[in-house]
């Protein structure tokens, strides 16, 4: 690992705090102190109001460990998350392979795909609701289609394709940019003369393209699988988690405990726990997939 | 790539604007309903608006007070990005090229922090803020994104680093440029075409973000436009013609300026890259 | 240089932005320290309302303003009042005057101050001094009574050849049937709120004696299974779905269904007084009334729930106390100005006019006169977090999921859940 030989002088060491230390500072001021917070009130019974609490151990965390609820909603959010990973990354390679491509409208396609994502998600889900709860139901009623006519967001698996699609819509344009950037480093050269000597489509892609984009998959993946287990919003401002809670992920859940149900300290076990598996999921991923990149 | 526009493509493409007109319809029913009179909206929300009038977004932009809440979130928005790139490129630099278990615990423990949910930070978070003293005002909010937005800009520019080769910048240190000096001009404008994936990403962030301003901020006058809509959803449940012309008046900023710099920003993505 | 260009372009903007930030992050340290801003003018920071009180609260802002000089920063707060207060007290920066519901105070009254000494406490209901109070001590004002039943619409009752209000069930389900003869729709719920399934599973508590029953439930002694009235309370909610919109009500929210009410297309929605302002918002001419909801086949049951739903306090935390007090005190002499007048909603005070409104209003006095009033929504002693939680299982068997016993099961775990959590926190 140590590829500087003998470069740890002071002043190097200098110059290295000088680059690093704000990023480090900032992390430690406002994500690794409140997490510290956050444990510390993860052993306690704080309700979120009283002015005082008590310690109480690991007790909270025994509690979310046995409990149905807070395991069953691990299920969910996994499933929706492995939807999600795929989808993402499909459709938003996919859409910026071809976006690469020289075509007519470029620009505005672009634009339009990319769009989505200026919209806030409390905005989103305000305008979802009023496009599936009263939209659909029009152009069903209207047009005499069943299937948009009833409420989508009455029934688990239509509430589940909502927050797909949703997702999908607000989501791909997203990563769609961060693939493009990527394929920025593609020399056209290089496919063009791979082209001359007779690689196909599928040869081009795997080969060639897919190595060099290698570290923007890892980017990619990397935050769409944290970005799906930590998916709130929408569960929030969409589904409501319903119907029957059949659409809260675990951090809608602990949500829920920490300000519904006035059990703060309960709730920072349960994020405590949550995080620490996100974590290591996403650590795992970013380690095993590093190791693969190219090395310039 | 000099391949002829063909067939292929050309149906491609085709199927892309199909796609493309379910995309943006959401926003252009928005945009239409936003134009009529409630009654209007009610009885028929496919029809055109009978007659154009702006009066819904008259209304909107001054119960809403947007002008100052739009100047709140662009000041927000260009301090945290401007010190989100900063502090981001920096470090990652200095991550991946000084190989150390200094450097790998630092790249783990900030990678770590994206793991963690924002809805749980919430109230150590405005703890930590109460005895910073800067709850409630608008230097806090920036600090807090600096903090929160940097690990993903940080992992963006690490991801980039490590593919842009060290010639350069061992060139330009031979020649006695100070590792500042060799940092700031010759890695830094490599860096371009993330930075302007890192600055687009986490402009939109901020400007769309409602969790923070929302246990953050509780003076009128420096909240952000998307606090503001939330508040203003819940005042007028039933006044559709309001909520769409607010609709569209918190779209709109984000838009125009990913239209004006969407040339500057694929540009800038281009320019970049790295040869073979 | 194209870069150097996008450069000096960002260090403009930053230049101007910095001059904007400067004053704007100026004033909001003023404000966050003493609440005496721009030439020792008051301002007394207010946190509370929904939209239906928007107007009202535009009116309070601009009249005391004049008459007293104190600036009321007003805000009505998102979907989540209690998240955003509770980061307000976290942060230091709590609003000077709060707003809680009865419930509230077990836990609240820790951040609340003393108001039992305060002149308008002889003129408040005792039985509403009492939801806003902890320990003998008064932390709220109470500020409006609600009555919660059945709305319904007059016109579309006479197109069904309807004539008078439902006592029984029996006799709700044959109104149900007449309209659905007629081509009408009967109900129309929006049971995808967790709110309006809360009030209609208070029912059977209120029936078989509210705090009661809590308390059977907490200390085991009673389950749901075994609640005297729940069969009674399956089937009115079935009577909502069958002839309302099915398993779909589950998709259906407040705003939806009263657009959908104030345009005639449903009969009866299960809300209460409070709506009087919402439906006439769009569309002040309908014709409607009140009654209350029955479960069984005994008229004398059938009473009205109603309560004192809503608090003003003061957080112990304001440096404003006095001047929160004096706007407590105004805003109580003036009740009947704004409360009753313009939102037609009653305070729940001895010296107010009733006569003036609006319909649902008079069809509760009316209950209220008859002394056929339950004096809570039933819901008053549930422990904390339940809730929210009861609307899974009921929308669950909304939809066909569960059975009356499963969901009795599940109402019952998620009772024992909540109050395990919340006794450890004692």
């Amino acid at each position: 690992m140590l590829r500087n030989k003998g470069s740890l002088k002071t002043k190097n060491w200098l110059v290295y705090a000088v680059f690093v230390g704000p990023a480090v500072l900032l992390c430690i001021l406002f994500i690794f102190l409140p997490l510290v917070i956050g444990v510390y009130y993860s052993l306690r019974d704080w309700n979120g109001i009283s002015v005082s609490s008590n310690f109480v151990g690991i007790q909270n965390y025994v509690k979310a460990l046995t409990d149905d609820k807070f395991i069953g909603t691990i299920g969910f959010t996994l499933k929706y998350a492995v939807v999600m990973v795929i989808g993402y990354n499909v459709f938003g390679l996919a859409l910026a392979m071809i976006l690469n491509m020289k075509l007519k409208l470029r620009g505005i396609l672009r634009a339009v795909y990319f769009m989505p994502i200026v919209i806030g998600t409390s905005t989103v889900g305000y305008l979802w609701n009023f496009i599936i709860g009263t939209f659909l139901p029009f152009i069903g009623k209207t047009f005499g289609i069943g299937f948009f006519e009833r409420n989508w967001l009455a029934y688990p698996e239509t509430a589940f394709l909502s927050l797909v699609i949703v997702s999908l819509w607000q989501g791909t344009g997203y990563y769609m940019i961060i693939y493009l950037a990527g394929l920025q480093s593609v020399p056209s050269d290089l496919l063009e003369a791979a082209q001359i000597d007779g690689a196909g489509l599928k040869d081009r892609f795997f080969k060639i393209i897919f190595p060099l984009i290698r570290p923007s998959v890892t980017v990619c993946l990397f935050l769409s699988i944290v970005n799906s287990l930590k998916s709130f919003d929408l569960n929030y401002s969409l589904t409501s988690g319903g119907p029957y809670g059949t659409t809260q992920t675990i951090a809608y859940r602990i949500f829920l405990d920490a300000f519904d149900a006035d059990q703060l300290s309960y709730a920072s076990a349960e994020a405590v726990i949550f995080s620490l598996i996100v974590g290591v999921i996403a650590i795992i991923q970013v380690k095993a997939s590093r190791k693969k990149e190219v090395e310039m | 790539m000099k391949k002829e526009y063909n067939i292929a493509i050309f149906s491609i493409e085709v199927i892309l604007i199909i796609l493309a007109c379910f995309v943006v319809f959401p926003i252009v029913l928005i945009f239409i309903n936003s134009f009529k009179t409630n009654g209007e909206i009610l009885t028929n929300m496919v029809s055109l608006p009978e007659n154009i009038s702006i009066i819904n977004y008259v209304e909107a932009v001054s119960r809403m007070d947007f002008p100052r809440k739009f100047l709140n979130t662009v000041a927000i928005s260009v301090f945290s990005v401007a010190g989100i790139i900063l502090f981001a490129s920096m470090a990652a630099y200095k991550i991946i090229r000084v190989k150390s278990k200094v450097s790998s615990v630092i790249y783990y423990g900030i990678l770590f922090t994206m793991a963690i949910p924002f809805q749980v930070l919430m109230v150590p978070v405005v703890i930590v803020a109460r005895e910073m003293h800067i709850v409630n005002t608008m230097q806090g909010m920036i600090f807090m994104y600096w903090g929160f937005l940097l690990p993903m800009a940080l992992f963006l520019y690490c991801g980039f680093i490590k593919g842009v080769p060290r010639d350069l910048e061992e060139a330009a240190m031979i020649d006695g440029c100070g590792q500042f000096r060799a940092f700031f001009y010759v890695v830094f404008p490599i860096l371009k075409p993330i930075t302007a994936t890192v600055a687009i990403i986490n402009i939109l962030g901020v400007f769309n973000d409602f969790m923070l301003p929302l246990v953050m901020i509780s003076s009128e006058k420096l909240k952000t436009i998307q606090l503001s809509m939330s508040v203003f959803y819940g005042t007028y449940v039933n006044r559709w013609d309001l909520i769409m012309a607010a609709l569209v008046l918190s779209i709109l900023p984000a838009l125009v300026f990913f239209l004006l710099f969407q040339k500057q920003i694929i540009k800038g993505m281009a320019d970049g890259a790295v040869k073979g | 240089m194209k870069s150097k260009r996008v450069v000096a372009m960002l260090a403009a903007v930053m230049m101007v932005m910095s001059l904007t930030a400067g004053c704007s992050g100026g004033s909001g340290d003023g404000s966050a320290q003493g609440e005496e801003s721009e030439g020792g003018e008051k301002i007394l920071t207010v946190y509370q309302g929904t939209a239906q009180y928007s107007e009202m609260i535009e009116q309070i802002c601009k009249d005391y303003k004049e008459e007293t000089g104190v600036t009321l920063e007003w805000e009505i707060p998102s979907d989540d009042p209690y998240t955003v207060l509770k980061a307000r007290f976290a942060s230091g920066e709590a609003p000077d005057i709060i707003d809680l519901q009865c419930g509230d105070y077990d836990t609240w009254y820790e951040r609340c101050v003393d108001l039992s000494d305060e002149s308008w406490t002889g003129h408040v209901y005792e039985s509403s001094l009492n939801g806003g109070s902890y320990d003998g001590k008064v932390y709220g004002l109470p500020y409006a009574m609600e009555g919660s039943g059945i709305i319904y619409n007059k016109e579309l009752f006479a197109q069904a050849g309807i004539e008078s209000v439902p006592t029984t069930i029996t006799e709700l389900r044959e109104v149900c049937e007449k309209l659905e003869a007629a081509g009408i729709q009967a109900f129309g719920e929006a049971w995808g709120d967790w709110g309006f399934l809360m009030h209609i599973l208070g029912i059977p508590f209120t029936y078989e004696g509210a705090a009661e029953t809590s308390e059977r439930l907490t200390a085991g002694e009673e389950t749901f299974s075994d609640m005297e009235y729940m069969d009674d309370f399956f089937d009115f909610y079935d009577l909502t779905l069958d002839y309302g919109w099915g398993a779909e009500s589950i998709g259906h929210h407040y705003d939806d269904q009263a657009n959908s009410f104030a345009q005639g297309e449903i009969a009866m929605i299960k809300q209460g007084t409070w709506h009087t302002d919402t439906i006439a918002s769009i569309n002040p001419d309908m014709d409607l009334g009140l009654f209350a909801v029955p479960l069984t086949d005994d008229p004398g049951q059938t009473k009205l729930q109603v309560s004192t739903t809503r608090f003003l306090s003061i957080s112990n935390t304001s440096e404003n106390q006095e001047e929160a007090k004096k706007f407590l005190n105004w805003f109580y002499e003036n009740a009947q100005t704004y409360m009753i007048e313009q939102m037609s909603i009653i305070a729940p005070y001895d010296n107010l006019d009733l006569s003036e409104t609006g319909a649902l209003n008079m069809d509760m006095n009316a209950y209220v006169e008859d002394g056929m009033v339950y004096d809570s929504f039933g819901i008053e002693e549930w422990p904390s977090g339940f809730n929210t939680d009861q609307a899974e299982p009921l929308q669950a068997y909304a939809s066909g999921v569960m059975d009356r016993e499963e969901a009795c099961q599940t109402l019952q775990e998620l009772w024992n859940s909540r109050v395990s959590s919340s006794s450890s926190e004692e």
